[in-house]
């Protein structure tokens, strides 16, 4: 019976195995494999050279510095945008008018491709922010053309078109904080500051590591903002990992080199989120 | 239990619509008589869309069973896009050509009576990285060089330059009155990288046509060379120098075009496709078309011009025959005076002559006079140009000293002939 029982859940999965297998898996250890070898542009033979593509990861400075130019747009991403989503969350919790109409103008700009986001921010930065200098008679900033504010120029983009994602997720698990709890505080002679330090930030821990785990994921892929923005530039200061193994794929040609990025951009993404998950678990286990 | 198998009918058939799928889609590729033909195209602007639009029209009026299939898209689009279609045996008929489309995805169209059709130095050059095959039937030549604005200089008591002297001087003057002397664009690095390419074909491939043959042979090397030195020194020197650095940042492609065409600046190094953003701008602009002076003598001074637009046939393509005579109409006077005059570019079909614009002569004056060379980045292979676009910015901005730009290049290089030597 159990058996019968196994074999009618697994047919009930495999579609979902299926789809897994063929859209993850196979594309995950394709791009391993090819990391191990000269694959280059439309070739369609290659030859295995072991460790040689890594080697050349971690000696490109182009490539290092890369990573570092990542994690510092994920850093200020993840950081200002959970801590703006986290406040509109609270403050569209609270009694204020038009919470409807808040929620949905804080959220459209998630709805938009971020090649969009891009275009409309290049246009501020390059002909609003200038315009704006020159009515005020002060010398235009070009904020992407200067590599110390070119990746808080692009995070800022990043913030814009993402924490309205994660307001939602915080409304939703701000609204499931009991309210008897808040009043049984309020009573005790708490007062607002208190009960969203006591109650509800940590009621909320594990959504907060939840929507840090996602961004920390989503912005250490970003893409478009760099393509679109900056090509990368200037000198190279706002080029991101992806963004780098795209042109090294598209633009050198090299898939393997290229496929060996991107086993690093994965492990890096893989170590954050699983140091955070740790992170996580201990807080609940001391919460516990 | 009549649920539990209508689950499990539901969930197989999820599965098999995976795989039926992909066969209707077969199937239906070959359904159907008439021939179409798919261009894929990497010539996105409007001049190069209503050339093809209007030979394309003239084809299938005198060929009503052949209509097309046009896209056109960027280069790195089309690079991606032939790389997946590649992959899955889906390539088109006929496509732009780009050096990263290896050889076995294209059919070898030697001994093609059309190619007698056009300019023979053009189809050698056009082909010049293949041994002993044709791949690439030009259409066109194109140059990078420095466009000028008469109407500037002349305002400012200038005339035009003809050496690295007089055009520091004629910067000097023209920031003197106020005038900013060049275009350029560091949003786009595209702008100053033109520049680049222009200045190395002369400095480097100028005086030594055979460069990356000695190169390849271990009898060069970027570091030593003083050409290579001095075309990174110019783009440095003179052409990010005397532009507005801090507007630069702010500027596009487009608006490059508009600075030059509106007398905004006096200098602008661009391609001859810069030729009809500049005329949309300002179609009576009063420009010139230089080589750029690199050095005391004005007979240094060599205009690169390339075969430019050139058009392949897929090797995959079911309708070879059709795509050949469509190749062989464009090679047609007809077909060259359409593409001529909508691209604003000198036809490479024999016998076309047509007046595109007052520039045109410029051009003659450098091709009659023996005043060129034909090699630029197009020569070079990919992995080293990749490494050289990522970089070159670095020194013009004060970022990287010559010996590390240098050293990492010729780094590149002698990777590129090692992947090359692996994979062949």
């Amino acid at each position: 019976m159990r058996k019968k029982q196994n074999t009618f859940y697994l047919a009930l999965l495999m579609p979902a195995i299926i789809l897994f297998a063929v859209f993850f898996i196979v594309p995950v250890v394709q791009s391993m494999w090819l990391s191990f070898t000269d694959s280059y542009g439309m070739k369609t033979t290659w030859n295995f050279v072991g460790w040689k593509n890594y080697i050349e990861a971690f000696t490109d400075k182009t490539f290092t510095k890369t990573i570092g130019a990542t994690l510092k747009y994920a850093l200020i991403t993840v950081a200002a945008g959970n801590l703006l989503s986290l406040i509109l969350a609270l403050l569209l919790d609270s009694r204020i008018r038009c919470k409807a109409v808040l929620r949905t103008f804080f959220f459209v700009p998630n709805i938009m491709s971020l090649l969009v986001v891009g275009y409309i921010w290049c246009f501020i930065y390059q002909q609003v922010l200038p315009d704006i200098f020159t009515a005020l008679g002060a010398k235009g900033i070009a904020v992407l053309g200067n590599k110390n504010t070119v990746i808080p120029a692009l995070a800022a983009a990043g913030i814009w078109n993402a924490a309205g994602y994660y307001m939602v997720i915080y409304i939703a698990a701000l609204q499931g904080v009991s309210e008897d709890l808040i009043e049984a505080a309020r009573i005790d002679g708490a007062n607002t500051w208190q009960i969203l330090r006591r109650i509800k930030l940590p009621l909320i821990s594990p959504t907060i590591v939840t929507c840090l785990i996602l961004s920390v994921a989503a912005h250490m892929k970003v893409f478009e903002l760099p393509y679109t923005m900056t090509s990368g530039g200037p000198v190279g200061a706002s080029a991101t990992m992806v963004y780098k193994i795209y042109m090294t794929a598209f633009n050198a040609n090299r898939n393997g080199y290229a496929s060996a990025q991107s086993m690093v951009l994965f492990i890096i993404i893989g170590g954050i989120s699983l140091g955070l998950n740790l992170l996580m678990r201990k807080r609940e286990e001391k919460l516990e | 239990m009549k649920k539990k198998y209508l689950a499990m009918l539901l969930s197989a058939g999820m599965a098999a619509s995976l795989w039926t799928g992909g066969v209707s889609a077969e199937e239906g590729a070959d359904s159907g008589e008439a021939v179409t033909l798919e261009i894929l195209s990497l010539k996105t602007e409007e001049g190069p869309q209503a050339a093809f639009q209007q030979m394309m029209d003239n084809y299938t009026a005198a060929n009503p069973n052949v209509t097309f299939e046009i896209q056109s898209m960027s280069s790195d689009d089309l690079k991606t896009t032939l790389r997946a279609r590649s992959a899955s045996g889906d390539m088109p008929d006929i496509i732009t050509w780009m050096k990263e489309v290896e050889p076995e995805f294209m059919v070898d169209l030697s001994g093609e009576e059309f190619l007698s059709n056009l300019n023979e130095d053009t189809v050698a050059g056009a082909n010049a990285i293949y041994e002993d095959a044709i791949y690439a039937m030009p259409i066109d030549n194109g140059y990078i060089a420095l466009y000028y604005n008469k109407d500037v200089l002349e305002a400012n008591g200038l005339e035009a330059p003809t050496t690295l002297d007089e055009l520091t001087a004629c910067c000097e003057t023209l920031e003197a009155n106020g005038v900013t002397p060049f275009a350029c664009s560091l949003s786009n690095l595209s702008v100053p990288y033109m520049s680049l390419i222009a200045l190395f074909a002369e400095t480097v491939y100028g005086p030594n046509a055979n460069w990356s043959a000695e190169r390849d042979a271990g009898e060069h090397s970027i570091v030593e060379d003083e050409g290579w030195k001095k075309a990174f020194d110019i783009l440095t020197d003179v052409v990010y120098k005397y532009c507005d650095p801090d507007t630069a940042y702010n500027q596009s492609y487009e608006d490059c075009a508009a600075l030059i065409a509106n007398g905004d600046v006096a200098f602008y190094g661009n391609g001859s496709w810069a030729l009809s953003g500049i005329r949309d701008v300002n179609p009576d602009a009063n420009i010139g078309l230089m080589a750029f002076p690199i050095s005391g003598n004005p007979e240094d001074a060599k205009m690169l011009c390339f075969p430019d637009t050139s058009m392949s046939i897929c090797a995959d393509s079911e309708n070879i025959d059709a795509a050949k005579d469509f190749l062989a109409y464009m090679t047609s006077e007809e077909a060259g005076t359409i593409w001529s005059e909508n691209v604003k570019v000198s036809s490479a079909v024999n016998g076309v002559s047509v007046d595109y614009d007052p520039i045109a002569a410029d051009i003659d004056s450098y091709l009659t006079s023996g005043q060129f060379t034909p090699y630029g980045d197009r020569v070079l292979r990919s992995v080293f140009t990749d490494k050289l676009w990522e970089t070159f910015s670095y020194y013009m901005l004060g970022e990287s000293d010559w010996e590390s730009l240098a050293t990492e290049l010729d780094t590149y290089w002698d990777k590129a002939v090692e992947e090359e030597a692996a994979a062949e």
